[in-house]
Order: structure tokens, then C-alpha cells, then sequence
């Protein structure tokens, strides 16, 4: 579905991903690797948000890279950022229809698509009115993600969505990813690796700009590497 | 799906709506010089309007005084040369500044900020310069007079004219509020990531804010020179069509069609109010309101006004919950 080969990528002079490659076939697939591993620089290489500067990335066989992000959304991914992702002025319903309102083949099924967003998320259902910026930081994350959801996407990417978020409710969402995945393509970068291993079918391990491991969850839990650098066993 | 923003009926947008009648109607039967201070009033007012809608987006524009007196320039060599009507001279200089400013917002919005805001700055001064020397089409420094004025210059026709055009460009600005370029601006002021993340084409939204807004200054700057009868590189290109529609966005409150409005009228009368006493002193006056607003009212009159509804509001449901936050 989404392939990444050979893909350099960097700001400038620094160079941060170098001849990196992935994919994700279908369900869910983790990113993990500590801070400045590069995980935000690939997902940002795929979203168009910065230059590859050599290798490809193809999206269902059709090349992306370097392509405007809107046109990367229309054409089937979508995102939810790592923060500030909400116009917190703005109520629940109006976050949530704007999400499919910028996107051809989501804005005429906007109602429908609703319905299976407070599927996924009742807490918004009963939200509707209020003010994105007035809820926890939990309920925005879980609007992001509806957000994203809105515009139909057949792949969603998250970046770091447990980010300060407590504990239980990390639990929640990596829950309701585990929902999702059996309906839309998911690829999630992580520092917590434990809640997400829970709910990937395969994972990636990222340093400094290289993949170091691959495979399925069962694999990457049970590697001793992992275990020692990442679940603090 | 509409619209984006769906508040509960309120009495107010009626009220505001007659009012708004009333003072438009009142120049009417007041007489020409009220009818003089109301088309300055409305000239303003436009330009206000316009500036609005593109910092909606978050591009800070100080080239209104260029798309302006371009457009002044537009009626006039329409009308000189092409013979078109005098009405429709507004028409053809929106259609003309329209597309100057397509050709150049496709290179410029790619500059943000700063650095967008001191191009459109420098835009206006090389219309200005450009219109200067090019003699033989405009005639240089003298500038040129316009064949026939609108209306041969019939004060209660003109003024009615002033008042159709500022009614489409009231009509435009509240078509940005509630269609879907107003989410997509919005978005773009606040974080252009997330909003090309949501799917808007960042540029073309930009580009077409830019070419619309850009056309008004131009329709309202013919509608300036049909006025007047004449236009010069001094008075058409003139900063203080850059400056006054600014202030007197910040005094009514930016991002939305209304704060504009109550600007100009405010700041439109008092100015002309204040002429009587010193003499270009009040432009002093501008400045001294433009700097205590900034400071102490930044979301300007409508928004102070807007704020103190919500919180009686904001009160009245809280109580009728029976005091639940």
C-alpha cells in the first residue's frame, strides 16, 4: 500500500534519513526509535511536508514524494500531527465537518463519516457544542484523530499520539487503534512502545535516521534490544 | 454542512441590520455634504473590508493604496482610451487589478510575513513610479482627467452608487465568513501544517484571497476616481488609503466583515468631525487610536462586544443548568 525505498531526507545541510526504506501493507505498523531518530522527518517526507531528496515513496502504486500535501490528503492519507492539530476556537462538530469539508471524495459522505467517528469516539457525540480548546488534553487527541478519520483516508499516520497524555488514557486510544485497523491502514510513531505493541501488527525500530530492526510485534517484543532500550525490562 | 459556524437565532444581527439601514439611508435626505462624508466613509469602509479578508488568512498586505490607485488608473484609461462607460469602469478596473494581482500574488505568496507585507508596500510605490513616467498613456505627474464622471457627478446618484458597490463588497466578505474559504484561511493563519494536513491547497486559496481582495481595492479606487473626475500619482496612490482602512480595522476588530464596518463608520465621521478643529491633525488622532487599541482593545469594538455577549450568554445557560460548569 505505501512503500518507502532508498529515501534520503534532511533540512538543509543536515541530512536526517538516510536510504531508508519501508512499508505498510495493511493494518496497523509502528515507528518506534527514540527523540531525534527521525521518525517526524519520515512521516513529514511522506505528507509532502519535506523534500526527499533521493528514493521514492509510492502511495497504492502511484509515486508521492515531493507532491503538495493537500494532494497527498485527497489522494488517501491522512494525518494527525503531533500537536497543536485542533482550532480550539472552533466547536467539536465544526473540527470534525471541517476535516472532510477540504477533501473532494469525503465532503459529500461528511454525515455518514460523522456516525462512524462517534463509533469510534461516543465521548465526542455528547461534546458536539463545546469548544475544542476547553476539553482534556485525552478528548483532543481523540478529536484529532476523528479529524483526521473525516476525510476518508485509507492510510492514517499518527505522530506520537500518546504524547502527554496519562496513562489510562493511552491505554484508550491504542484500544480504539486496534478497532480501527480492521478498516483503515494505520502507521504510528511511538515512544511507548509497550501500549503500542499491543495494538501493531508489525513494527519498525529508527536511530539515528536507519532502520536498525524490523518485524512482526511478537518479534519485536520478544528481541532482547528492544527489551533493554525500550520496555525497561 | 453549510456552513461552518451555526449559532443559535440572536435578536442583534436585526437590530445591527436596521441600524445600518437608517445610517444609510440618512445621507440621503441630510444633503451633500453629509452625502460627501458618507462616500468618503463608504470608500474607506471597502478598503477596510478588503484588507480584512486577506489577513484573515494571516498575509499582512500594505499595498491597498497600489491596487487603489491602479485601479483609479484602470477607469481612467478605460474610459480615455476604450471608451467604456463610466458605471462600468469600476468593473473593469476590479477585472484589470484583478488579474495584475493573480500574475503577481503567483510569485509573492510564496513570501510570508514580513516579508510578504514589505513587497506589497514596495508594489504600491513602483505602480505609483510606473504611472509617474509612463506620460504618453497616463500623462505623468499631472495625471489625467477622466472624460465623463459617473452620473455627471450628480451627488445623490453617486452616493447611491458608493452604497451598491460597499453592499457586493459586504456581500463578498460575508460569502469568505460562511463558505469554505473561510475555514481554509482560517487555517492557514493558524498553523499552514495542520492545514494542508486537512487538505487545503494552501496556494490557491492565497492566490485567489489575494486576486479578490485586490480587484475590490481596484473596483473602490475607480469608484474614487469617477468621483473626483480626475487622477494623479500623488492623490491616487496616496498612503493614507493604506493607512486610515487599517486603523480603522484595528478600532472595529479584525477577522470578520463587521469590525471594518463600525471602524470606518467611527472613524470616518470623527475624523471628518475633528478636520473642523485641526486640520490634518486628524490623522494625529489616528495614530493615538491605533496605538491605545492595540493596547488595550486588541480584538478592536466588535470583538469587545462580541466577548461581552458570549459571557452573558455563557452565564445564562450556566444558571439555567441549574449552576453546573
Amino acid at each position: 500500500m505505501l512503500t518507502v525505498e532508498n529515501v534520503d531526507c534532511g533540512y538543509g545541510r543536515l541530512q536526517v534519513l538516510r536510504d531508508l526504506s519501508m512499508e505498510v501493507a495493511g493494518g496497523a505498523v509502528g515507528l518506534f526509535g527514540p527523540n531525534g531518530a527521525g521518525k517526524t522527518t519520515l512521516i513529514n517526507a511522506i505528507m509532502g511536508i519535506n523534500r526527499v531528496t533521493a528514493g521514492s515513496i509510492t502511495f497504492e502504486g502511484r509515486g508521492i514524494h515531493n507532491r503538495p500535501t493537500h494532494e497527498i490528503v485527497h489522494g488517501g492519507i491522512a494525518l494527525v500531527p503531533q500537536e497543536r492539530e485542533l482550532f480550539p476556537g472552533m466547536t467539536v462538530l465544526e473540527n470534525l465537518r471541517i476535516g472532510a469539508e477540504q477533501v473532494p471524495h469525503a465532503r459529500d459522505r461528511g454525515e455518514e463519516t460523522l456516525e462512524t467517528v462517534f463509533g469510534y469516539f461516543p465521548i465526542l457525540r455528547e461534546r458536539t457544542k463545546q469548544l475544542a480548546g476547553t476539553m482534556s488534553g485525552g478528548q483532543q487527541r481523540m478529536l484529532a484523530v476523528g479529524r483526521a478519520l473525516m476525510a476518508l483516508p485509507r492510510l492514517l499516520i499518527l505522530d506520537e499520539p500518546s504524547l502527554g497524555l496519562q496513562p489510562s488514557i493511552v491505554h484508550e486510544l491504542f484500544t480504539i487503534l486496534g478497532e480501527m485497523k480492521e478498516h483503515v491502514a494505520v502507521l504510528v510513531t511511538e515512544q511507548n512502545v509497550r501500549e503500542s505493541l499491543r495494538t501493531v501488527d508489525r513494527g519498525y525500530v529508527l536511530e539515528n535516521g536507519r532502520i536498525v530492526l524490523r518485524g512482526t510485534a511478537d518479534e519485536l517484543a520478544n528481541d532482547p534490544e528492544v527489551e533493554r532500550s525500550y520496555l525497561g525490562l | 454542512m453549510s456552513s461552518i459556524e451555526q449559532r443559535p437565532r440572536r435578536r442583534a444581527p436585526w437590530v445591527f441590520a436596521a441600524l445600518a439601514a437608517l445610517l444609510a439611508f440618512l445621507p440621503l435626505v441630510a444633503g451633500p455634504y453629509p452625502q460627501t462624508i458618507a462616500r468618503s466613509v463608504l470608500t474607506y469602509m471597502m478598503l477596510a473590508i478588503s484588507w480584512d479578508m486577506l489577513i484573515r488568512s494571516g498575509q499582512l498586505s500594505f499595498g491597498i493604496a497600489g491596487f487603489f490607485g491602479l485601479g483609479g488608473y484602470a477607469a481612467a484609461i478605460g474610459a480615455t482610451y476604450l471608451g467604456v462607460p463610466p458605471v462600468l469602469t469600476l468593473v473593469f478596473a476590479a477585472v484589470v487589478v484583478g488579474v495584475v494581482a493573480l500574475l503577481i500574488g503567483a510569485v509573492v505568496l510564496r513570501l510570508r510575513g514580513m516579508y510578504f507585507a514589505i513587497v506589497t508596500l514596495a508594489l504600491a510605490e513602483i505602480f505609483r513610479i510606473v504611472m509617474h513616467n509612463w506620460s504618453s498613456l497616463t500623462g505623468g505627474p499631472n495625471g489625467m482627467l477622466l472624460p465623463r464622471s459617473a452620473f455627471d457627478g450628480n451627488s445623490v446618484a453617486t452616493y447611491l452608487m458608493m452604497l451598491v458597490l460597499a453592499a457586493v463588497v459586504i456581500g463578498v466578505s460575508e460569502w469568505f465568513r460562511h463558505s469554505r474559504i473561510h475555514f481554509a484561511l482560517t487555517a492557514i493563519r493558524d498553523n499552514e501544517t495542520v492545514a494542508a494536513s486537512a487538505g487545503v491547497n494552501i496556494y490557491a486559496y492565497l492566490l485567489t484571497a489575494f486576486a479578490i481582495t485586490s480587484g475590490i481595492q481596484g473596483a473602490v479606487g475607480a469608484s474614487y476616481a469617477q468621483l473626483f473626475g480626475f487622477v494623479t500619482p500623488e492623490s491616487s496612490f496616496n498612503v493614507n488609503y493604506t493607512l486610515i482602512p487599517l486603523a480603522m480595522t484595528l478600532l472595529g476588530g479584525m477577522y470578520g466583515t463587521w469590525g471594518p464596518v463600525v471602524g470606518a463608520v467611527l472613524l470616518g465621521v470623527v475624523g471628518e468631525y475633528l478636520k473642523l478643529f485641526i486640520p490634518y491633525g486628524h490623522l494625529l488622532v489616528y495614530g493615538v487610536i491605533i496605538v491605545l487599541v492595540i493596547l488595550f482593545m486588541p480584538r478592536g469594538i466588535v470583538g469587545l462586544v462580541r466577548g461581552h455577549l458570549e459571557r452573558s450568554r455563557r452565564t445564562t445557560t450556566a444558571s439555567e443548568k441549574g449552576g453546573a460548569a
